[in-house]
């Protein structure tokens, strides 16, 4: 497909996107809104893993940090501005210290590792009750006064701003061409005069700041929060959202929030929660199965232009030095 | 107290060492994480609950042992074979796997928690002045037996040496005339009906509800994690560390925080050994 028809699809998928408001009710609309808000997250796995080759297993409990800083802040009193700034800040923060000793890590170390760090942040909101009030959870959150439609279009315009960053970032910078000399062959990238440790503590940061963000709109739309959203198995869900939006393209991980966040709510003709779940859980092994490169694969394949098609097939042949294939750990 | 402790803190460990060293010999033989082991331990403790009342204790924790190795037939066949070479979507099929499965059980068993009561919960043993109950010395000495022979298994037995051979190199093993796929077959039915020991064997300590592997699961990671990956005898002392470190923290400390105590001790060990207490040693896998 020629690059002018691939853009056409580009604005056909804004424009359709950007319409949600005009076919939908308010549950879909609510919906869309939160899918919209999660891609924040699925990005900050894009970056980790698509990009920089990393696995992280923990980032429910960035996504948990941001939530609750705004969250406790803005009912303390604290401007909901201010509080988002802290928000964002104190988990990009605490994403560069965990950086410091788990970019050390290779492969499935890594991914435990992180995963330590999500099971501890549950516990601690869960636990420091007099804080979080823990599994009572958290009320009386301050938001920025905004009605639903206003709120959809914010988030649309924040995941799609993100969205294209990404993508100049993938294919357009040096920084783009350095993560992934560091995803596909470390030691070639490090003889190259890569700062390989520094390369992958950016990439840790910049996930944490994605999913600190991600945190922060969830806190401040949903305005109540409990410990239970932050589990490990969120960040399990955030890891399967990204592998079926194919690892690595952005698109694919928008595309991917918001049909595994609407897909359990479509279900609902099946009644009961078990069998849709069921489907579900069904539905992401046939993704797998019968497109490996998840949802970013198929565009490729789709309207990606020539020079690009070569470019997954390497991609998909999964290197040697891939910290996720587990040979090299 | 001391043997209190020293008790709770060998189930723990116990658990964890058949949920772990099953995680282990599959991570070993195809380099992929399985996600559903949780689930395996689920499925292995309510299939001997249901089993129980129709053929007694013992033989239902067998009958949950040879379900689960069927269910192992399935996992490797839905979530691992298709995805060699593709760990990420491996671990991703699992996770999906581990989603029907815990919904089904949801479906079959319902979701409030169930006791499950044993004749040996009543038998019970005094130590000095404490009394144990054979239930829990039971977990103890099931785990060590199952353990000692997945070793032997490994060491001294022709499938071991296909194990060890494929671990390390499973071109040449293939080149060999070693059955790979059979091999990893059999590395997903032996994890998954040791995860159903364990969970047929610490049910009736615990609680039974469909979610309840996930935290064993996770646990089981972090032994793994301490004794390197990929590596039997190291993993059963993560296992150890983790059970009694948990132990002693829940009488000394609180027992809220029992998972963050072996989650934060599995990080400050890998700050300072970032390959695991016992580094992983390519020619020493599974």
């Amino acid at each position: 497909m020629s690059d002018a028809a691939a853009w056409i699809v580009r604005v056909v998928f804004v424009a359709f996107l950007a319409a949600t408001p005009f076919m939908v009710d308010a549950y879909w609309l609510n919906m869309a809104i939160l899918a919209l808000i999660y891609a924040l997250v699925v990005y900050s796995i894009t970056v980790l893993t698509g990009f920089a080759g990393l696995l992280s297993f923990g980032q429910a409990g960035f996504v948990g940090l941001g939530a609750y800083v705004y969250g406790v802040m803005t009912v303390k009193g604290v401007p909901p501005a201010a509080a988002a700034a802290w928000g964002v800040v104190l988990p990009t923060a605490v994403g560069f210290l965990l950086g410091l000793p788990a970019a050390r890590l290779r492969g499935h170390y890594m991914a435990i590792g992180t995963l330590g760090f999500g099971v501890l942040v549950a516990q601690l909101l869960n636990n420091m009750v007099d804080v979080t009030r823990g599994p009572m959870g958290l009320l009386g959150i301050k938001s920025f006064g905004l009605d639903r439609v206003s709120w959809f279009y914010c988030v649309l315009a924040i995941a799609m701003a993100v969205l294209a960053a990404l993508e100049h970032v993938d294919r357009r910078t040096f920084l783009g061409v350095v993560l992934k000399s560091v995803k596909y062959d470390e030691i070639s990238a490090a003889a190259c005069g890569i700062g390989v440790f520094g390369v992958k503590l950016l990439a840790f940061s910049a996930a944490a700041f994605l999913a600190g963000s991600c945190g922060v709109l969830l806190a401040a739309y949903m305005r109540f929060l409990t410990p239970d959203l932050f589990l490990s198995a969120e960040s399990f869900r955030y890891l399967m959202m990204a592998v079926v939006g194919g690892v690595g393209s952005a698109t694919g991980a928008l595309i991917s929030a918001l049909i595994l966040t609407g897909i359990p709510e479509a279900l609902r003709a099946f009644g009961e929660t078990n069998v849709r779940l069921l489907v579900y859980g069904l539905m992401v092994l046939f993704v797998l199965w019968f497109l490996p490169g998840g949802i970013g694969g198929l565009l490729e394949r789709l309207i990606g232009p020539r020079r690009k098609r070569r470019r997954s097939a390497t991609a998909q042949a999964a290197p040697k030095g891939d910290a996720v294939a587990g040979r090299a750990s | 107290m001391l043997v209190q402790i020293i008790v709770n803190g060998l189930i723990l460990a116990g658990n964890y060492a058949l949920i772990a060293v099953g995680l282990t010999l599959i991570f070993g033989v195809m380099r992929m994480v399985n996600f559903a082991e949780g689930q395996s331990v689920m499925m292995g403790a309510f299939v001997a609950f249901t089993a129980t009342p129709f053929i007694g204790y013992l033989p239902a924790i067998a009958l949950a042992m040879l379900t689960n190795a069927v269910l192992g037939v399935i996992l490797e066949r839905t979530a691992f074979r298709p995805f060699r070479g593709v760990e990420l979507n491996g671990l991703i099929a699992s996770m999906g796997m581990s989603i029907i499965l815990i919904n089904l059980a949801e479906l079959v068993w319902g979701t409030v928690p169930q006791s499950f009561d044993t004749p040996l919960n009543a038998v019970s043993f005094t130590f000095g002045t404490v009394g144990v109950s054979a239930q829990r010395l039971l977990v103890i000495a099931a785990s060590v037996l199952l353990l000692t022979c997945l070793w032997w298994l490994v060491q001294h037995s022709s499938l071991g040496r296909q194990f060890r051979a494929v671990s390390e190199d499973p071109e040449v093993a293939a080149a060999m005339g070693i059955n790979t796929n059979a091999v990893a077959r059999m590395s997903v039915v032996l994890g998954s009906s040791l995860a159903a020991a364990a969970g047929a064997l610490t049910g009736p300590v615990n609680l039974l509800s469909p979610d309840m592997g996930q935290t064993e699961m996770l646990n089981a990671f972090a032994a793994i994690i301490l004794g390197g990956f990929g590596n039997v005898n190291g993993t059963i002392f993560g296992a150890l560390l983790i059970g009694m470190v948990q132990s002693v923290a829940a009488v000394y400390l609180s027992n809220a925080y029992s998972n963050s105590i072996a989650f934060g001790l599995l990080v400050v060990t890998l700050i300072f050994f970032p390959r695991g207490l016992v580094p992983e040693r390519l020619e020493e896998n599974v």
